[in-house]
């Protein structure tokens, strides 16, 4: 059971809080933002970039669901944990099969923006933001089942 | 009672999980099989800490704690990667 190195669908998909874990289900997409951000410098003559570093990281998160009922469960403002399984494309979310588990620590949930339309499956999203507990490593992990 | 693990975490030196996986392998899958019998966990989970990666089995786990002191004591493998036990327990990070 060798891993493919493709990646299909994302499932367990949930958000914990202090409380009862929430699990997004119908989700069509998921999509991590490492947050990374270049800082550049010239100044006297220069006519380009003479210093260029990575000052900053600001991961996040947004997820597009079906399951709106669950979206209700979302409080903008509340910490918890995301975790997400991108599965492998065969072996699915089979433990050493390829799938990653990622998890976005020290959340927040931003905004959660429902909607609906005449002869269309109602959708929802999930924008989640963190913050950093030392301000030097990355909340965003990733692992592989 | 399993014996608690000697090292806790581990920095690795970029490219670390893509050399060991070969061309064709999967790097995060041959860092767990190295590694998740040495921290006795399920799973190792990896992000980044400047150029350098921090696996851990647990994902809130961070190089430094609140007040910016190191949580680990390192020890330098000859292959360059750093093998961390943990000094300092951090409080809930919630």
């Amino acid at each position: 059971m060798s891993a493919t190195l493709r990646s299909l669908n994302w499932t367990s998909v949930t958000w914990t809080p202090s409380g009862s874990p929430v699990v997004l289900t119908g989700v069509q997409s998921v999509a991590f933002d490492t947050g990374g951000s270049l800082l550049p410098f010239s100044g006297d003559g220069d006519r380009a970039v003479t210093t260029l570093v990575n000052d900053f990281f600001d991961p996040s998160c947004t997820i597009t669901f079906a399951n709106v009922n669950a979206a209700s469960s979302l409080v903008i403002g509340q910490t918890g944990t995301l975790t997400a399984t991108l599965n492998d494309a065969k072996n699915k979310a089979a433990t050493g099969g390829g799938a990653l588990i990622y998890t976005l620590s020290n959340a927040m949930i931003e905004n959660v923006p429902q909607s609906g339309s005449h002869r269309q499956y109602g959708s929802a999203s999930v924008s989640i933001k963190s913050f950093s507990t030392d301000g030097a490593t990355n909340q965003l992990s990733i692992a592989a089942a | 009672m399993p014996d608690e693990p000697k090292y806790h975490a581990a920095l690795l030196p970029p490219g670390y999980g893509a050399k060991k996986a070969g061309p064709n392998g999967h790097a995060l899958l041959a860092i767990k099989k190295e590694f998740a019998p040495i921290f006795g966990s399920k799973l190792v989970h990896a992000r980044h800490y400047g150029e350098q990666t921090l696996i851990s089995g647990d994902p809130a786990d961070t190089v430094l704690d609140r007040n910016k002191q190191e949580r680990y004591h390192w020890t330098e493998r000859e292959d360059g990667v750093l093998m961390g036990t943990l000094i300092v327990q951090t409080e809930d990070q919630s």
